[in-house]
């Protein structure tokens, strides 16, 4: 099998199956426009991923290569997100900045299974919370300056729009 | 360590770009959605910045000030019984709390508007096609 190198932010480089890489659909449309032949020695540098986390993203993609594709996203349906599998549950069970920067490595190298998957990591954290425990979770600081009325008054005009 | 520095880790949190929350809030049901518009301002940018989750807040907020209207009126629904303990009949193990309520109940509902949704969401279940709305016959006299 022949093999691809891929350079993170940092300069570090990992060598990686041609297979695994192509999860990646930016890399796919990569290798296919440019031709890159097989016995050549390209580097694909990839500047919005640091070592870490496209480590992480290569051990994803190694795990889930014989996935079938996911399928189309349809609008209206209802989404679930408590259909996770028990690896990918591990996998992601890191802190809070390594998620986010697993959902915008998986946005940039635009791999369709791993951003869903982490996407709904985050949204069940948000699930079933009220907005004091979301703030809590998210360490967001009650930027709320809005009176209640004001608040109030917000919804009635969002309500009112048609 | 997130107790001993919260400053220190929100400082280091990627702030992720308002495409990737929407895609998030995507995934979110209704209830849960209307919370997410009231954490944070920037939130509730998102969610009215996109097409499908300001459609299912919308709904979802006429849905919730019909149910408190309605609270309102038959206060009775307002309490719910939570029973501590084991689930027998016998004695006081039971204690009255009172539903939590959001601070939206201050107008009725535009029934217009509920109407419009009514329309909305009854042709988005008939696949897209207009409803076939009654029209008054015409008389044609001859």
């Amino acid at each position: 099998m022949p093999n691809i190198k891929l350079r993170s932010s940092d300069g570090e480089t990992f060598e990686v199956d041609v297979e695994i890489a192509k999860c990646s659909v930016t890399i796919k449309t990569m290798l296919e426009d440019l031709g890159m032949d097989e016995e050549e020695e390209e580097v694909v540098p990839l500047p919005n991923v640091n070592s870490a986390i496209l480590k992480k993203v290569i051990q994803w993609s190694t795990y889930h290569k014989d996935d079938p594709p996911p399928p189309e996203d349809d609008e209206n349906k209802e989404k679930r997100t408590d259909d996770i599998s028990s690896w990918d549950a591990d996998f992601l069970k890191v802190d809070q900045g390594t998620l986010f920067e697993l959902i915008l490595a998986a946005n940039y190298l635009d791999i369709k299974g791993l951003l869903d998957v982490t996407c709904k990591t985050v949204a069940n954290m948000i699930k079933g919370k009220a907005p004091e425990e979301i703030r809590k979770t998210f360490n967001i600081k009650n930027d709320f300056t809005a009176s209640e009325e004001e608040q109030v008054r917000k919804e009635n005009e969002w309500c009112e729009e048609k | 360590m997130y107790q001993v520095l919260p400053f220190l880790i929100a400082a280091s949190l990627p702030r992720l770009p308002v495409e990737m929350w929407s895609t998030i809030f995507r995934f979110l049901d209704p209830s849960s959605l209307l919370n997410v518009v009231r954490t944070d301002d920037l939130w509730r940018e998102v969610c009215q910045g996109d097409p499908v989750l300001r459609r299912t807040v919308q709904e979802e907020l006429i849905a919730e000030r019909q149910k408190q209207q309605e609270e309102i009126l038959n206060p009775a629904l307002m309490f719910t019984v939570e029973r501590k303990g084991p689930t027998k009949l016998y004695g006081t193990n039971g204690t009255k709390t009172v539903r939590y309520r959001a601070p939206t109940m201050i107008q009725p509902p535009p029934t217009e508007f509920s109407q419009c949704v009514q329309r909305k969401r009854k042709r988005r279940q008939n696949g897209g096609r207009p409803e076939e709305e009654e029209r008054p016959c015409k008389m044609l006299r001859l």
